[in-house]
This record gives C-alpha cells, structure tokens and sequence, in this order.
C-alpha cells in the first residue's frame, strides 16, 4: 500500500425521486446515498458494509456512473469525474472496474469466455494480442486455457465469479469494486475467491472496494471498513481499531448479531430490535435513533456529524465518549 | 424403538430422472430426532439436504423424483409409503416447514391472515371463522409482529423480508406441529434479522415442545442452535454427532476443511484455508468415498466404500482414516 490516493468520495449524494400520480410528478426522494465521504489508497482494501437497503451497492455504482450523483463529487487520483459526459468519462473506464454479485445473471450466457474477456481489451488496447492475453487474464483469474471456447452455463458459481475476475482484469483496472462477490457462493468456494482476490492486489497493487454484508468476509478482506445505515456512514476505522473498539451503538450491535461458529461461545441475547426503517420515510435526527438502546432527545432533534476521535477513527454518535466510558 | 425418538429416518436414498441419467438426491440417509431436539444438517448446495428433509413431507416432485429406498418412521407410519390422504393429515398438522426465501413462498394476491388461516381450516374444520381469525391474530403475535390484528389484513408485498419470515413461521406453527422443519430460515435475511429469528425459533421451541430439523449450510448458525449435527457431502452424512463433538472433535476431513476455510470474526487469519476443488458433478460423483478426490489425505482404500466408525454413541463419521485397516501414505 502506498500514500497515494487513486479514488476519493466527497459527500456523495445519490436520490431517486418518487413519482406519484396523471403526470408522474416528482413527491420527493429515497435518499440512498445521503453525504458519503471516503478515500481509498492505491493498493488499500476499502470495506463497506451495512444490511440491505443501506446504499453500500449504490456507491459503487455511482462510482462507475452507473447511477447519477446527485450531489458531491468523486476524484480518480486528482481528475473529477463526477459529471463528465460518456466521451470524457471513456479513458476513465478501464482504471475502474466491477465484480458484481451473481456470477449467474452478469456473464452474457450467448458469448463464449474468449469473447466475454476479450471484448474489454478489443475496447481499450485495439492493438493488443487478444489471444495471448486472454491466456494470461485466465490463468490470473484461475482457470485453464481450455475454458475460452465453452460458454458460461457449462461453468460452476465459483468457476463463472473467476471469468468475471478476468474479465475486470483485462482492462488494466488500478480499481476494483467488488460488489458481494461472494455472498452466492459456497464456503469451501468462497475462501478460494478471497485468496485469490487477495493475491491478485499483491500481484498487480490493486486497489479494492469491497462491498458485503458478510461482517467476517469484510473483516478478513478490507484494510479499513466504513459502516453504513440508511444511506450515511456511521463509523469509519482501521479493521482491527474497527473490531476491537467499535464505538458507534449500531457497530456494536452488528457485530454482536454475528453467529460465533463455536457452540461453546454461544449467546441467547439478540443484539438489536426492530427492523431497518424505510428508506422513504427516514427517522428525523440521527438515522439509527429508532433501534438505538442509547437514544436521547438529542438523538431525535439533531443530525450527528461523522467526528474524528482517533487515529482515522471517525464515528457519528452523539454520545460515543459516554458509551465508551461505560 | 426409542420413546424419545420423534422421527427416524432410515436409509433414505431419493433419486431423481434427468434427461442425462440418475442423479442420487440423498443416498443412504439416516438420522433421527428426539423429542425437543434441534438437529441441524449441514451441507454445501447440492448436498442433498434439503431432498431428504422434502422426502420427509413427501414433497419431491414425483416424477422425475423417487424415494427408491429406505423408511421415514414417524408415530409408527411409514412415511415413505404412506398414502397422499395421510400425508395430508401429517402436512403442516404434524410436520411443518419453513421454506427459504419468505419472498416467493407466500401467495402474494392473498391476505398474509388468510394464508395463515388456511391451514387451520384444513386441519380442525370444528374451528367457526372468528375463532380462525382470534387464533390467526395470536399467532402474529406469537411470533413477535406488531399491530397484528391490522398486518393481518395485509398482503405480502407489504411487509418486509424479516416479517415474511414471521409470518412464515407463523403459518407453520397454527397447528402446533411437533416437528418443524425449517429449510435455510435465515439465508436470505440480514444478519441483524437473523439473529431475531434464530430467538424466536428457539423460543417458540421451547414454548410448545417441538422438534427442529435446521437446514443450512451456515456452520455459524448450527453453532448456535443445534443439539446434534448431521454433515452432508454429495447425498451423504459424512459426519453425525452432538454439536460439541462437531465442532470440538470433528474427525472428517471435509469437515475439518469447511471449518478452517470459513473467515471468522473471534480469531485473527492470515491466508484463508480452501479445500481444492468443486463439488463433483452429481451424475459422476466418484466411487467409494465421495470427497477423495477433494481431499489432502487420500488412501488409495478410498476408492472403497468407506466404513463408518463411532468415537462415542452419538458421534460416527464415514472416513478410511479411522478403519483399523487405514493408514497414512
């Protein structure tokens, strides 16, 4: 890991309006992204993780211009790219790249592996030997040269999430962001796309944002890990200042909810009540305050900012230092 | 028989019919659940864990599928040849399931009230329809769904992901089934939901005395909820024991390599443990044990049915390594 920063997000704001009515006027917004701020560093593993609904996916789709910003800006190194056009955005697109969830539905069943990875260097680096480098992204990703003639279908869950890792690669990305790609997967196979994934940034110096819902995946893959809930972070940290002193209630309370596979560690109690609020009607003041054992009136009437209390330790809670003391 | 032993499955072998061939569902299944115990049958996808729990209420789809072999003793029935009219009393009265994902198993154009009433209709007709609806609103909540008397009137589209878990779990409980089969309940949920869930099952459990078949293939959440574990690879327990004896003792090497390759949140890791390989394909899963070609201790006796060995009266697994004959290359 290096100093240099290759991706910063700054207050990043993603809404999508709500349409009621004859003439689909707009009657307000689900905030999925409400003022996201983060940085990644080249070679750095970046986390996201929160339950479903939280906008960790959005991000990263944001990132790539797959949905609008908003508002806010994203930099790749010093360049904003935040609303640049198609045209500009081009040269941007290689250095940034996506592992998506379901290795089912994102490989084009009608395109042979050769194709499937070949089209991205055809795109970007019209003068390369396809074949040759075709070749090298397989066996980067894991898999034998055989594969280029057969189709998708013929492949595994394990073995599809490979063909999508080299089909990243093939564009020489500096970033990947890896949106859960392993939650489809079975465990024994799941550890074998984390090794890999893990040696490939050693390797190429890859930079990762790693998006999951699986605490201990995260915990295992990230260098830092930010902890959304309704569209904010609630906490940032290092992973091991993260796991060993969680500060943020609702932290506390996801990690608590893990199951512990050592049945000689198990707990009755449930960490947390209530469900996630909709994202159409969020709670006022801080967002979590509904579900939160500590809310205070002061909880209900103001939003808590995301505060610096430690070596990039960031959280936003209003009473982080009483619950620490306790 | 043992008084305690609610349900006995005895060498159960579901196949099914494919255009390719015969592929093994389970093959030589056999477990049994004591009375207020919860089991868990643990496996990858394509295990065969969810075939042998379908066998049980008789729900494979027929054809392409057919228990050809073994029995499914339950209150002295034979449920493997049991006719469709008994079945039916057993279905949801008796014997009830949880499915996996709570957004497709409910009937989204019908009241979630009604869906849960359904079963109580079938089972106990005596019941007048106010009675059904008094008993429907206790259940929601029963199973920990506020304003019950108004979500009772809802659709599901209207609830979210963990409360069609509840009301899924509710539906299964209006009969008061002493066995609930619980297929995945948790997979497709948060892992704050989870933990609600696994509660509640555990508590309603323990309130009205029934057993739980747990399906998943989640060893964190059979860590927390099970008396005893069944491990299954390619249609077979490879590995049978109390919970502590799974996890503590386990003697398989699958196990083993399932359980170093999980990344886990209490114990710093470095590289992640992987165990070579895939699943074999289940029209050609090798003979004799079915994880010798996966695994790092193969004996050249492995192409040979392997042997079962028990370390304790609960505990056996199916493994050459433990044979007398078995030795290390």
């Amino acid at each position: 890991m290096t100093d240099q920063l290759v991706l910063k997000v700054e207050d990043l704001k993603v809404y999508f309006p709500v349409k009621k009515g004859l003439l689909k006027r707009t009657v307000g917004h689900v905030k999925a992204v409400d003022g996201v701020s983060f940085e990644i560093k080249q070679g750095e593993t970046f986390g996201l993780v929160g339950e479903s609904g939280c906008g960790k996916t959005t991000i990263g789709k944001a990132i790539v211009h797959l949905e609008p910003a908003f508002a806010g800006k994203i930099y790749y190194k010093e360049q904003e790219i935040t609303n640049l056009s198609e045209a500009e955005m081009r040269p941007y697109r290689a250095t940034t790249q996506m592992i998506f969830q379901d290795p089912y539905s994102s490989l084009n069943p009608r395109m042979t592996v050769a194709n499937i990875i070949a089209e991205p260097i055809r795109f970007h680096r019209p003068d390369a030997d396809v074949t040759a480098e075709i070749t090298a992204y397989l066996e980067m990703a894991g898999l034998r040269k055989e594969c280029m003639l057969r189709y998708p279908h013929e492949f595994s869950g394990g073995q599809r999430q490979r063909i999508g890792i080299a089909r990243a690669l093939a564009c020489r990305p500096e970033i990947i962001i890896a949106d859960e790609p392993v939650s489809a997967l079975d465990v024994s196979i799941q550890s074998q796309i984390i090794n890999l994934l893990k040696r490939l940034q050693r390797e190429l110096g890859l930079s990762y944002l790693f998006i999951a819902h699986d605490l201990s995946v995260v915990k295992h893959i990230s260098d830092r890990i930010g902890v959304m809930y309704l569209g904010c972070l609630m906490e940032v940290a290092t992973t091991k200042e993260l796991y060993n002193n969680p500060l943020h209630p609702y932290t506390q309370a996801l990690f608590a909810s893990v199951p512990i596979p050592d049945p000689r560690k198990r707990s009755a109690k449930v960490p947390l009540q209530g469900e996630i609020p909709s994202p159409l009607n969020v709670p006022p003041g801080c967002k979590f305050q509904t579900r939160c054992p500590y809310a205070t009136e002061l909880c209900r009437d103001r939003v808590p900012q995301l505060e610096q209390v430690g070596d990039g330790h960031l959280v936003a809670c209003h009473h982080w230092n009483n619950l620490h003391k306790k | 028989m043992d008084p305690d032993i609610l349900l006995e499955v005895k060498d159960l072998q579901t196949t099914f019919t494919t255009e390719d061939g015969v592929v093994n569902g389970c093959n030589g299944v056999s477990y049994s659940l004591k009375k207020g115990e919860t089991l868990a049958v643990v496996g990858e996808s394509g295990s065969g864990k969810s075939v042998t729990a379908m066998s049980i209420l008789r729900l494979i789809p027929e054809p392409p599928g057919q228990i050809v072999r073994g029995q499914i003793l339950f209150d002295g029935i034979d449920l493997t040849t049991a006719s469709e009219k008994e079945m039916r009393k057993i279905r949801g009265k008796e014997i009830a399931m949880i499915f996996q994902e709570p957004m497709t198993s409910l009937n989204p154009v019908i009241t979630v009230g009604r869906q849960i009433g359904e079963s109580l209709k079938l089972h106990e007709p005596q019941l007048s329809s106010t009675k059904i609806k008094q008993r429907v609103i206790e259940l929601l909540d029963l199973v920990g769904i506020p304003s019950a008397e108004q979500r009772c009137n809802e659709f599901p589209h209207q609830l979210s992901g963990g409360m069609k878990q509840r009301v899924m779990i509710a539906m299964a409980l209006a009969c008061s089934p002493r066995i609930l089969i619980a297929d995945e309940p948790t997979s497709a949920l948060d892992v704050t939901i989870q933990a609600q869930i696994l509660s509640l099952i555990k508590k309603l459990q323990q309130q009205l005395d029934m057993s739980v078949l747990m399906i998943t293939h989640d060893l964190a959440v059979v860590a927390e909820t099970a008396d005893s574990v069944a491990v299954m690879y390619s249609g077979r327990i490879v590995e049978y024991g109390a919970v502590d004896e799974i996890f503590h003792q386990s003697k398989h090497p699958y196990l083993d390599g399932l359980k170093k390759s999980m990344p886990r949140l209490d114990i710093e890791q470095e590289e992640l443990y992987t165990i070579a390989g895939m699943v074999p394909n289940p029209l050609d899963i090798p003979s004799g044990c079915p994880f010798r070609s996966r695994c790092p201790q193969e004996m050249a006796c492995c192409q040979n049915e392997p042997p079962t060995i028990f370390f304790s009266d609960s505990h056996y697994a199916r493994c050459w390594l433990y044979a007398d004959g078995g030795h290390h290359d």
